[in-house]
């Protein structure tokens, strides 16, 4: 039974997002895009979509704060109709040691990359567990699980993201609903353009392949998993880093 | 609201989600102990009343709550106790 219903993607207009809003929305899928900030980015972003054809709309939303979260999939629900599958890419960085890390840096990157999955989950399930169908993927980084100096609150609320994905999975498992989680490792995107040359290098060479990532190459496994053949496929982390991580 | 509206309300959740007959959902039912519901079937259940009564109910409202008899005489309660 196809999965029915719009795709809502966070973080969706830039960088691994955008791919990701493209890539569902030329699967057929009508895609509303969340964002919070660089409204221009935005427009510029749905431009191409048009220009492409695709069937993307953008919404703007702090994922972080859990009534705007409720009230912002309460109206797509009711402007677009039921929401079959949920990506949650909304991710921000506050690099710092952890000896040296403020409360707020803490609290920001855990409330926007962890925090928000969870209020995001918690609106579109019910609807989901009534239509008994659901995709709902989680984007961590390896981070998670190979460690990363420098990145305590990242690293933590990814780590989490795998944590809360296998929690829906069991909760949700009898209602044909799945939650996967997949880790990019080192993509060519905004998020490291404030790395130098010599830094990207040392960052592609981490992995096996040798080379950054694109994000189309996320945006396929993200894909792959709202389709009706990765139906069977819950609670799996999947990696898409070049190797990095092999089984970590 | 009547007895008898929380009790359709609950009949209709239980028909939806569990796809038991309406009229074997009575007073003296319980959704787990007769229905062999699971905790996410309960879930699901209290979330449709809700929706049909257009109350919300917190958790904890069910802990003692045994029967649907049960839990009409507390939803009729809660909603006379906040009605306007």
């Amino acid at each position: 039974m196809t999965t029915e219903g719009i795709a809502v993607v966070s973080g969706g207009t830039r960088g691994i997002g955008a791919a990701i809003s493209m890539e569902l929305a030329a699967h057929g899928r009508d895609v509303v895009a969340l964002y919070r900030s660089r409204s221009e980015d935005a427009d510029r972003f749905l431009k191409e979509c048009e220009a492409r054809g695709l069937r993307v709309t953008s919404r703007r939303v702090d994922v972080s704060d859990p009534d705007e979260v409720r009230s912002v999939i309460t109206d797509l629900q009711a402007e677009h109709g039921p929401v079959g599958v949920l990506v949650h890419n909304a991710g921000i960085r506050e690099d710092g040691l952890l000896v040296r890390m403020t409360d707020d840096a803490w609290a920001r990157v855990i409330a926007t990359n962890l925090s928000a999955a969870f209020y995001l989950a918690r609106s579109v399930l019910p609807g989901m567990m009534r239509r008994r169908q659901g995709r709902i993927v989680n984007i961590a980084s390896p981070a998670a699980y190979v460690g990363a100096a420098g990145q305590a609150n990242y690293a933590a609320a990814k780590a989490g993201l795998v944590g809360l994905s296998r929690a829906i999975a069991r909760e949700m498992g009898s209602r044909s609903i799945t939650c996967n989680v997949v880790s990019p490792g080192p993509v060519d995107t905004e998020m490291i353009s404030d790395l130098n040359i010599a830094q990207r290098a040392a960052l592609a060479g981490l992995a096996a392949a040798g080379r950054l990532g694109e994000a189309q190459e996320v945006a396929h496994t993200v894909a792959f998993l709202c389709s009706d053949e990765a139906a069977y496929i819950t609670g799996a982390v999947l990696p898409v880093d070049g190797g990095l991580g092999m089984g970590l | 609201m009547t007895k008898q509206e929380i009790l359709k309300a609950f009949q209709d959740a239980a028909v939806e989600v569990l796809g038991v007959e309406r009229d074997t959902i009575t007073p003296s039912a319980s959704l787990v102990a007769d229905f062999e519901a699971d905790s996410l079937d309960v879930v699901e259940v209290l979330m449709l009343v809700e929706e049909h009564i257009g109350v919300s109910i917190p958790d904890e409202f069910w802990e003692d709550v045994e029967n649907i008899g049960m839990a009409i005489d507390k939803i009729e309660a809660l909603v006379s106790s906040t009605a306007p």
